[in-house]
C-alpha cells in the first residue's frame, strides 16, 4: 500500500507584498502556486500509483473564499483519479456553514474525493485500509479529537490510518499550549499504522507511525523545511511504514538580518543576494552606517536582487547615513548646507530619529541632483 | 579689480545718426552735461546696449529702440575703451546689418557669442535667453547704472542683483562654494510642495496616500464587518440548530397537552352541576321580572282610582259653571233682539231720507239735461246749416272745376299758337288796300274787301275785281305754308281740348279757374265754422251724443214719475247718524251674545267630555270584573314572592358547591397550557424559519469569497499604510530640512551684511551728520534707518531722500563689489534732480569720497549745481554734437 500525505494546503491565501517599481505585484504568482504544488502533488500521486491521497486538514486558508477558487482546486485535483481524502482543519473547520457545504453545493467534487467531515470510521476495503478521521467541527478545541480512535474497531485485513489536525502535545517546540491537541502515542494506543497529521507546517516525523507532511508550498518566513510531501508504503497491516519526504514546492521564504558598516559587508551583502533567485522570497532587515557612496551602492545591489529574486522586502530603516568628509568635500555642498548637515547628522545620532536621517538622504540627493544637473 | 571707461564711440544710435566720440573719460567723477534732448541718456542707453544686449539681437522693438530714426538699414555701432584691472580693453558690437561683437581685454580676444558672454561673466549680469535684455537679467550694472527717475526705486533693483551680489559678498568672508544653499533651499521647497501646502494640508502623493490608507481602512472594515457577520450568522446558525434538536428531543409540549388534557376533563365532569345552576338562575330572574309585573299593575290601578276621584270633583265644578254661563247667556240675546229692533227702524228712517234725497237729486239731473239738450239741438242745427251750405257749393264747385294740367296745356297751346302767330305774321305778306268808296274786292276767304284795311295773306288769296278779274296773291317764303299748318294744327288742339274741357275758348277756362277759387274759399269757409262749432267731433257723434242725452232724459224723466215718494222725516244726515248708533249698539250687543254662548257651549262641552271620562273610567275601574282582577294581581304577587325566596336560597346553595369546586381556576388552567403550547409551537415555527433564512443568508455570503477579500482588504490596508509612511517621512524630511536650511540661510545672510551695513553708515554718517544712524537691512538692501531708538521705514520718507538713498546704497554695493575684485562703473543719469542744495551739498561730499573708489559717470542737465563736486572730467554734450 502506498499512500501520499499531505496538509496546509491554504488554498485562497493572500500575500501583500509592494510591487516593486516597474509595477510587478509578486503576490498573483504566490497564490498560483498553492493550486500548481496541488497539480504537482496530483502528477506525483498518479506517478507513484498510490492508493490514496490524505490530506491532513487546512485545505483552504479560509471558510469564505471566492467560489472560483473553490472551482480551481477541484481542476487542480484532476491529474489523480484515485481517492482523496480532505480532512477540515481549524482554517476551514467543519461549521454548521462551511466552506465544505459550499463546496458540497456547488456539486462539482468527482466522486473519488471524499470529505471527513464527520467524526468516524471510513471503509475502503479495494485500497485495503480504513480511516479514523478527526475532522475539527470548530476553529479550536481543548479536546483532543482523536481520543476515540483508541476504542474504535475497523475491518481486519484492513489497514487503520488515523488522520487529525493538530497539535502534537509535547512534541512541537511551541505546541505546549496550542489548543487542537493530539495526544502523544496516539498511533500505539489507537494501533494505527499511520497517523497523518497536519498543522505544523514542515515535514516531521513524531514517530515511527506519526508524521506531519508540513505544507507543500511555503506561504511565509518559517524555516521549518516545508515544501515537501511524504510518500508512506506500507507493506501490510501492522508493519512498520516506510515514509520519505519529496519537495514539490516551488518558492523558498528566507528571512534574514545583516549589519553593514562598510563596505566589505556590502561586499558580503552583494554575495550572498546574488545566491537567490527568481523562486526565493526574501526579507532582509538592514542596520548599520553607510557613507553616501555606500549608499549608492546598497541602492545598486539591492536594485539588483530586486530584479532578480520573486520578492525582496528590504527595511533599510535601521541603516544610517553617516557622510564622511570626503562625502562632504565631493559634494561642494556650503557652508550653509554643510552646517545642515552636521546638524542633521546630530539629530539622527542618539534616538536615530528616522525623519533626520530621511532628511540627510534627501539633502544628498537633492544636492547630487544639481551638480549633476539632473 | 578696477574698471575705467576711457572712451564711448556711439554710431547710428537713435539720436546720433553720425558718430558721436566721447573721449578722455578718467577714473572718478566725470561730469557729462548737457542741454535737454542733447542725447545725454541715449549715450547711457548706449552704454547698457554695449553690454546688455546680445550683438545678434533683432527683435522689431530693439530695432525701434536703438535704430537711428528714419534711417533705413542702419547699423547701429557701439564702441568702447577701457582700462580693467591694469590692463587695456576694448569692446564694440554692430547690431542688425553684419552684427558683430567684440573684446579684447590685454592680449586675450573674444568675438561673437563669446564676447557677450564674457562681458556678462566679467560685470556680473546674464544675458537674456532671447530677445532684448531685460531688467530681471541685468544683475549688477543693472543696480549701478541708475537709469533717469529710477535712483529711488532700489528694491527691483537689488533683487535683480541678488545672485551675483551674494556671490561676491560670500567671496568677502572667504565662502567661495556657490549658491548659500539657494538653489537647493528652493529644490527642496519645490518637493515639500509637492506633498504639503503652505499650510501644512496634504497634497499630492502624500494626499493620494492618506487617501489610500482611508479607502483601504474603509474596504477593510467593510469586509471586516461582513466577515463579522457571516461569523455571528454562523454562531447563531449553530444555535439555533442545537436549540431545535434539543426542543425536538425534549418535546416539552408533551406534557403540557397531558395537563390540558386533564383540566379539560374536570370542566366536563362539573358541566350537569352548571346546567343546572344556570336553568335556576334564569328562572330566578324571570320571577323577579314577573314581581316587578305585577306591582307595576297593581300601582297603575291605584293611579288611575285616584284619577277618577279627581274628574269627579271637576265634574261638579263645571256644571256650577255651566249654569251661570246659560244665565248670562239669556240676558245677552234680550239685549241683542232690543238692539236690532232699534237698528231696524233706523234703516227704515234712513232708507226714506236717502229715497228723498234721490227724488230731488233726479229732478235737478233732468233739469239740467233738458238745458243741454237745448244747447247741443242749436249747436246741431247751426252745423246742419253749414253743411247743407257746403254740399250746394260742392256741387258748384264739381261744375267748375278743371284738371289743372289740362288748363296748363292749354295755356301752353295758346301760346304756342301765339308764338305761331308773331312768326307768321313776320313772314306774312300784308295787304293793304285802301278801297275807294263803295268799292269793293271780293277776296276769297276774306269775304269782301272795302274801304280801307290790311291784311295778312298766310295762304294764296284770290282777289277778284269785279271786272277786273281776278288777282292771285301767293304768300312767298317757305315757311309761310308750313307756319300756317301748324296754326292749324294748333287750333285743331286748343280746340280738341277746349271741348274736351267743356269751354267755348281757352279764355273761358281763365274764368272758369277763378270761379272755382271763389268757391273753394268758401267752401273752406263753411268747413272752418262747422269745424269751430262741433270742436273736433264730426256731427254724426254729435248727433248720437244727444240722442244718448235724450235717451237718459227720458228715462230720468220716467224715474222720476214712477219714484214713489217718502213721507217726510228727518234729513238723511241725521238718520244717518240714528242709524250708525243702532248698528253699532246691535254689533255690541250681538258679540256680547256670541261670547256668552261660547262661553255657554265651552262649559257645555267640558261638562259632556268630564262626563263621558267619569263614566268611562268608572265603568272600567268600578266594575265587577276590574275588582276581580285587583285582586288576582295581589294574589299572584304574594304568591310569585314566596316563590322567589325559595328558589333565590336554591341557588346560593347551588352556587356555594359550585365554587367550591373553583372551576374558574380550571379554565385558567386549560387556557394557560393552550397559550404555552401555542408559544412552544411558535417558537419552533420561528426556529424553522430562522434557520432557512441564516443558511439563505450564508450561502449568498459565503459564495462572495469574504474571508479572502477581507485578506485582501487587510494586505491593502498594509501596503496603504507603508506607502503612507514612507510619503510621511518624506515629508516630514522635507519639512525639517526646509525650516532649518531657512533659519541657516538667514543666519548667513545676516553675516554676509555685516560689510554692507559698515559701508552704508560709512556713507549715512556723510548725508546725516549727527549722531550715528542704524540701518536695517533685509534682503540685501536698507529697509529703515534709525537714530535714537526711533526708526523710520524706508517707504516713509520723502522721495529726494529716498532717492539719495538709492544712490548711497549702489555707492555701498560698488565698495562691497569692489572688495570683492569686480570691476565697478557708477552712471548717474540725472540721478538726484529731487535734492535741495543743502542735501547736494552733502551729496557732492559723497560722490567726491565715492569717486575716489569708482569711476562714476554723472549725466546732468545742471552743470552748475554740480560744478563744484570734484569731477576731472567735464564734457559738454552740445558742444560735442
Amino acid at each position: 500500500m502506498k499512500w501520499l500525505h499531505t496538509a496546509d494546503w491554504q488554498i485562497g491565501r493572500i500575500h501583500g507584498f509592494a510591487s516593486d517599481g516597474d509595477g510587478r505585484d509578486p503576490n498573483p504568482a504566490l497564490a498560483a502556486a498553492r493550486f500548481e504544488v496541488v497539480e504537482r502533488l496530483a502528477a506525483l500521486a498518479r506517478g507513484e500509483a498510490v492508493d490514496a491521497v490524505f490530506v491532513a486538514g487546512d485545505v483552504f486558508d479560509q471558510q469564505g473564499v471566492a467560489d472560483t477558487t473553490l472551482r480551481r482546486l477541484v481542476n487542480a485535483m484532476q491529474g489523480f483519479e484515485g481517492p482523496w481524502l480532505l480532512l477540515p482543519g481549524n482554517h476551514d473547520a467543519a461549521l454548521a456553514d462551511s466552506v465544505w457545504k459550499r463546496l458540497q453545493r456547488l456539486a462539482i467534487l468527482p466522486a473519488n474525493v471524499h470529505l471527513l467531515l464527520e467524526p468516524g470510521v471510513r471503509e475502503f476495503p479495494e485500497a485495503g485500509f480504513a480511516v479514523l478521521a478527526a475532522p475539527l467541527v470548530q476553529r479550536h478545541t481543548r479536546d483532543d479529537l482523536t481520543a476515540w480512535f483508541d476504542g474504535a474497531e475497523t475491518p481486519a485485513g484492513l489497514a487503520r490510518v488515523g488522520i487529525a489536525h493538530g497539535s502534537v502535545a509535547g512534541v512541537l517546540p511551541e505546541a505546549a499550549d496550542s489548543p487542537n491537541p493530539v495526544a502523544a502515542g496516539r498511533a500505539a494506543s489507537a494501533r494505527l499504522d499511520y497517523l497523518a497529521l497536519g498543522d505544523w507546517h514542515g515535514a516531521r516525523r513524531v514517530d515511527g507511525r506519526t508524521w506531519y507532511s508540513g505544507t507543500p508550498e511555503q506561504e511565509r518566513f518559517k524555516d521549518n523545511d516545508p515544501g515537501n510531501v511524504l510518500l508512506v508504503e506500507l507493506d501490510a497491516p501492522g508493519a512498520e511504514p516506510r515514509v520519505r519526504s519529496q519537495r514539490v514546492g516551488r518558492f523558498r521564504w528566507h528571512e534574514c538580518s545583516r549589519r553593514i558598516d562598510g563596505s566589505a559587508a556590502l561586499d558580503d551583502l552583494a554575495t550572498e543576494l546574488a545566491r537567490f533567485g527568481p523562486d526565493d522570497v526574501l526579507r532582509l532587515s538592514l542596520a548599520g552606517m553607510l557613507d553616501v557612496a555606500g549608499n549608492a551602492r546598497l541602492g545598486d545591489v539591492l536594485d539588483a536582487a530586486r530584479a532578480r529574486l520573486h520578492v525582496l522586502e528590504a527595511d533599510a530603516s535601521a541603516l544610517r547615513l553617516e557622510p564622511t568628509a570626503a562625502d562632504l568635500a565631493a559634494l561642494q555642498v556650503d557652508g550653509v548646507l554643510a552646517g545642515l548637515v552636521e546638524e542633521l547628522r546630530g539629530m539622527q545620532e542618539p534616538a536615530g530619529s528616522q525623519v533626520a536621517g530621511e532628511a540627510l538622504k534627501i539633502l544628498f540627493d537633492a544636492v547630487r541632483r544639481r551638480r549633476i544637473g539632473a | 579689480m578696477s574698471f575705467v571707461l576711457r572712451r564711448l564711440r556711439v554710431e547710428a544710435f537713435r539720436r546720433f545718426a553720425t558718430a558721436v566720440d566721447i573721449v578722455g573719460l578718467g577714473s572718478g567723477l566725470n561730469l557729462i552735461h548737457g542741454p535737454n534732448e542733447a542725447g545725454k541718456s541715449t549715450l547711457a542707453q548706449a552704454l547698457r546696449t554695449l553690454f546688455f544686449e546680445r550683438h545678434s539681437s533683432k527683435g522689431a522693438a530693439f530695432v525701434a529702440a536703438i535704430a537711428p530714426q528714419g534711417v533705413h538699414g542702419a547699423a547701429p555701432r557701439i564702441d568702447a575703451e577701457f582700462e580693467l584691472g591694469g590692463q587695456d580693453g576694448a569692446a564694440a558690437k554692430v547690431f542688425f546689418h553684419k552684427p558683430r561683437a567684440e573684446l579684447r581685454i590685454g592680449s586675450e580676444r573674444w568675438d561673437a557669442d563669446g564676447a557677450d558672454e564674457e562681458l556678462a561673466r566679467r560685470f556680473g549680469f546674464a544675458l537674456a535667453l532671447r530677445g532684448q535684455s531685460r531688467a530681471e537679467t541685468q544683475g549688477i550694472p543693472g543696480l549701478l547704472w541708475i537709469e533717469q527717475g529710477t535712483g529711488a526705486e532700489l528694491a527691483s533693483a537689488v533683487e535683480h542683483a541678488t545672485a551675483p551680489l551674494e556671490e561676491r559678498l560670500r567671496s568677502i568672508l572667504g565662502d567661495l562654494s556657490g549658491s548659500a544653499g539657494g538653489g537647493v533651499a528652493a529644490f527642496l521647497q519645490a518637493e515639500l510642495g509637492r506633498l504639503r501646502t503652505g499650510t501644512g494640508k496634504s497634497t499630492g502623493v502624500l494626499a493620494a496616500a492618506e487617501r489610500a490608507f482611508a479607502e483601504a481602512e474603509a474596504e477593510r472594515s467593510r469586509c471586516a464587518a461582513a466577515a463579522d457577520e457571516h461569523r455571528e450568522l454562523s454562531d447563531r446558525l449553530v444555535r439555533s440548530l442545537a436549540e431545535r434538536d434539543r426542543l425536538e428531543l425534549e418535546k416539552p409540549w408533551l406534557t403540557i397537552e397531558a395537563d390540558r388534557r386533564r383540566a379539560e376533563e374536570a370542566r366536563s365532569a362539573l358541566e350537569p352541576q352548571r346546567q343546572k345552576l344556570a336553568a335556576e338562575r334564569r328562572h330566578l330572574l324571570e320571577l323577579e321580572a314577573k314581581i316587578a309585573g305585577l306591582r307595576r299593575q297593581i300601582a297603575q290601578r291605584e293611579r288611575e282610582l285616584a284619577e277618577l276621584a279627581g274628574q269627579r270633583e271637576a265634574a261638579a265644578g263645571i256644571a256650577q259653571r255651566h249654569r251661570t254661563a246659560t244665565a248670562a247667556l239669556t240676558a245677552a240675546d234680550a239685549r241683542a233682539s232690543a238692539a236690532r229692533a232699534a237698528r231696524d227702524a233706523a234703516r227704515t228712517t234712513c232708507s226714506e231720507a236717502e229715497l228723498r234725497e234721490q227724488h230731488a237729486r233726479a229732478s235737478r239731473e233732468l233739469a239740467r239735461l233738458d238745458a243741454d239738450l237745448a244747447r247741443e239741438q242749436a249747436l246741431l242745427d247751426k252745423a246742419a246749416a253749414h253743411g247743407e251750405a257746403m254740399a250746394s257749393l260742392g256741387a258748384s264747385l264739381g261744375q267748375v272745376r278743371i284738371a289743372p294740367a289740362r288748363v296748363a296745356k292749354l295755356a301752353e297751346l295758346v301760346q304756342a299758337r301765339q308764338a305761331n302767330r308773331v312768326q307768321r305774321e313776320a313772314t306774312a305778306t300784308r295787304i293793304q288796300y285802301r278801297l275807294a268808296a263803295g268799292r269793293h274786292i271780293e277776296a276769297a276767304g276774306l269775304g269782301v274787301l272795302e274801304g280801307e284795311g290790311n291784311h295778312l295773306l298766310t295762304a294764296p288769296l284770290t282777289l277778284c275785281i269785279e271786272g277786273v278779274g281776278e288777282i292771285e296773291i301767293t304768300p312767298g317764303g317757305g315757311d309761310t305754308a308750313r307756319l300756317a299748318d301748324e296754326a292749324r294744327r294748333l287750333d285743331a288742339a286748343i280746340a280738341a281740348l277746349c271741348s274736351e274741357l267743356g269751354i267755348a275758348d281757352p279764355a273761358a277756362a281763365e274764368a272758369r279757374q277763378v270761379r272755382q277759387r271763389e268757391l273753394e274759399q268758401q267752401l273752406a269757409l263753411h268747413e272752418a265754422q262747422r269745424e269751430a262749432l262741433l270742436g273736433g267731433a264730426d256731427e254724426d257723434s254729435l248727433r248720437l251724443r244727444l240722442a244718448g242725452m235724450q235717451g237718459q232724459r227720458r228715462e230720468l224723466a220716467g224715474r222720476v214719475e214712477t219714484q214713489p215718494t217718502a213721507p217726510d222725516g228727518p234729513e238723511l244726515p241725521a238718520a244717518r247718524r240714528l242709524l250708525a248708533d243702532a248698528e253699532l249698539e246691535a254689533t255690541t250687543a250681538a258679540e256680547a251674545l256670541e261670547t256668552q254662548r261660547s262661553a255657554a257651549s265651552a262649559a257645555e262641552l267640558e261638562r259632556e267630555r268630564l262626563a263621558a271620562a267619569i263614566a268611562a273610567s268608572g265603568a272600567r275601574l268600578e266594575g265587577e270584573e276590574a275588582g276581580a282582577t285587583a285582586l288576582a294581581a295581589s294574589e299572584a304577587l304574594a304568591d310569585a314572592l314566596a316563590r322567589r325566596d325559595v328558589l333565590a336560597a336554591d341557588v346560593a346553595t347551588a352556587e356555594a358547591r359550585m365554587e367550591a369546586q373553583q372551576p374558574a381556576l380550571i379554565d385558567a388552567d386549560i387556557e394557560r397550557y393552550g397559550r404555552a403550547l401555542d408559544v412552544l409551537e411558535r417558537e419552533r415555527q420561528q426556529l424553522r424559519e430562522a434557520i432557512s433564512a441564516l443558511r439563505a443568508r450564508l450561502e449568498t455570503l459565503g459564495a462572495d469569497g469574504i474571508d479572502e477579500k477581507h485578506a485582501a482588504a487587510v494586505v491593502g490596508v498594509d501596503q496603504a499604510e507603508r506607502r503612507l509612511a514612507e510619503c510621511r517621512l518624506r515629508a516630514d524630511a522635507l519639512a525639517l530640512l526646509t525650516s532649518r536650511l531657512e533659519a541657516r540661510r538667514e543666519a548667513f545672510t545676516q553675516r554676509l551684511y555685516a560689510p554692507l551695513r559698515e559701508r552704508l553708515a560709512h556713507y549715512l554718517a556723510i548725508l546725516f551728520p549727527g549722531p550715528a544712524l542704524a540701518v536695517g537691512i533685509d534682503a540685501l538692501r536698507p529697509t529703515a534707518l534709525a537714530r535714537d531708538g526711533c526708526e523710520l521705514a524706508l517707504e516713509a520718507l520723502s522721495h529726494g531722500t529716498r532717492e539719495q538713498l538709492g544712490v548711497v546704497a549702489r555707492f555701498a554695493y560698488a565698495d562691497l563689489l569692489a572688495m570683492a575684485g569686480q570691476p565697478t562703473l557708477l552712471v548717474l543719469d540725472d540721478a538726484l534732480v529731487h535734492s535741495d542744495g543743502e542735501r547736494r551739498q552733502q551729496m557732492k561730499r559723497i560722490l567726491h569720497d565715492a569717486a575716489t573708489r569708482h569711476q562714476v559717470l554723472l549725466f546732468t542737465c545742471h552743470p552748475e549745481h554740480w560744478r563744484d563736486a570734484g569731477a576731472r572730467v567735464m564734457i559738454d554734450l552740445a558742444r560735442l554734437a
